[in-house]
């Protein structure tokens, strides 16, 4: 696998005001743990965390991210403000549109939402999304954590063998990773106003895309126990996704959500 | 009758004043149907590494303690779950009587998958912990009490 070329990267991301500037390490932990680190200091708002390889990749409940070396994107980024609370259930929806939009634009392949900001390719994750922030008051400084399978790797860490999907799977050649992750950039500089004035929108625009309504599914928690069986209604304003169930209308904020073929 | 979230917050706290197990509202072709046992809920069972507490028990906001003169409250800025400890196993953030100064992270609150450390503004001792681990807490719900 070719290394990120750190000049090409630069040079394509040296025009964007808030989402500019890269930091890059050919191999970190955890690029979140890296950038939750710095979220005290106001100098490292809006630098992107970039590495080739994470030993200690992390998602949601202490689940590891496997990141195989020059095989995906691995960045963590500190967004440039700090955002009123009302903003904060729009993250993941805004970091997972953003995502889809990147890959789409430059790899040309359309990824299936997965609620909440999961990104699949044939049913298999090609997107995860971590968000971690820290809150003062009604303040918070974020933390938006993007991993992107984009070349299936020659040895696939046996952990994801059948549940992962690569970019190249779907593309069937190599991808260069720069112009994706510039694009991602990018799109975080376009949209970031938006999702400051705007957050419900975001999730409106998310659910809009996810196309999640009137199909059966599952819930699950980290257990793997299922919580609720039901079919979707829609996502409340802040992102919930309501079900019908045999027993009433469920709100779900937590749990994995899988579709059911019926 | 839109089922948004201010509409089901409104039936949750109309059942936990009113001590209802069960509350069934139709109108405009949408009927709720919402139910508190001991194990499940209006809201979803957390995925959390303590078992999660009904809730039934959860602190009304309606029946909110003053706090005595010096000791201020800190109460939850957004909607979401609540943790004790970074990760599951792990030791708390916090314990009553702890001493604490400001900066000092009290708790985890995750809410559609972001994991939102609360920070404290203040100098002091805990002196109440309100919610459990693993709780779903709502909007300006009490989080702590600090002896400053």
């Amino acid at each position: 696998m070719r290394p990120l070329d750190l000049a090409t990267l630069t040079n394509l991301v040296s025009g964007l005001p808030r989402f500019g500037r890269v930091q890059y390490r050919a191999s970190v932990g955890s690029t979140n743990t890296l950038a939750v680190d710095r979220l005290h200091s106001d100098d490292n708002l809006g630098i992107s965390f970039v590495t080739e390889t994470q030993t200690a990749g992390r998602g949601r409940a202490g689940r590891r991210w496997e990141s195989p070396p020059g095989a995906g994107i691995y960045v963590s980024t500190i967004l440039p403000a700090e955002l009123g609370a009302e903003v904060l259930p729009a993250l993941g929806f805004w970091a997972s549109l953003a995502a889809r939009e990147a890959c789409l634009a430059v790899a040309g392949v359309a990824l299936d939402p997965k609620w909440p900001n999961d990104l699949l390719w044939e049913g298999k994750k090609c997107v995860g999304i971590l968000c971690e922030g820290r809150s003062v008051g009604q303040n918070s400084r974020v933390v938006v954590g993007v991993g992107i399978n984009v070349n299936r790797p020659g040895s696939v860490p046996v952990a994801i063998g059948g549940i992962a999907a690569w970019l190249s799977d779907a593309t069937g050649k190599e991808l260069k990773r720069e112009p994706l992750l510039a694009t991602l950039l990018a799109i975080y500089e376009r949209e970031f106003d938006r999702l400051c004035r705007a957050p419900r929108e975001i999730i409106a625009d998310w659910a809009r895309v996810a196309k999640l309504q009137g199909r059966l599914v599952s819930v699950k928690s980290a257990d793997g126990s299922v919580m609720h069986t039901g079919t979707v209604l829609g996502l409340d304003p802040d992102g919930a996704l309501l079900l019908e169930t045999a027993s009433g209308t469920a709100r779900v904020t937590l749990g994995d959500v899988d579709a059911i073929a019926r | 009758m839109d089922v948004d979230k201010e509409t089901l917050d409104e039936l949750v706290a109309l059942m936990q004043r009113d001590g209802l197990d069960r509350i069934r509202v139709s109108a405009g072709g949408v009927t709720v149907d919402a139910r508190m046992t001991a194990s499940q809920t209006a809201a979803p069972v957390p995925a959390s590494p303590a078992p999660p507490v009904p809730a039934k028990s959860a602190v009304p906001r309606a029946a909110a303690e003053e706090a005595p003169p010096g000791v201020v409250k800190v109460v939850a800025p957004l909607v979401g779950v609540f943790y004790r400890s970074p990760a599951p196993g792990a030791k708390p953030f916090v314990e009553v009587g702890d001493e604490i100064v400001a900066g000092h992270t009290l708790c985890i609150l995750e809410a559609m998958k972001l994991m939102n450390e609360i920070v404290s503004e203040h100098s002091g001792r805990i002196v109440r912990i309100c919610a459990e681990d693993g709780q779903l807490v709502t909007l300006h719900q009490e989080l702590f009490w600090i002896a400053t």
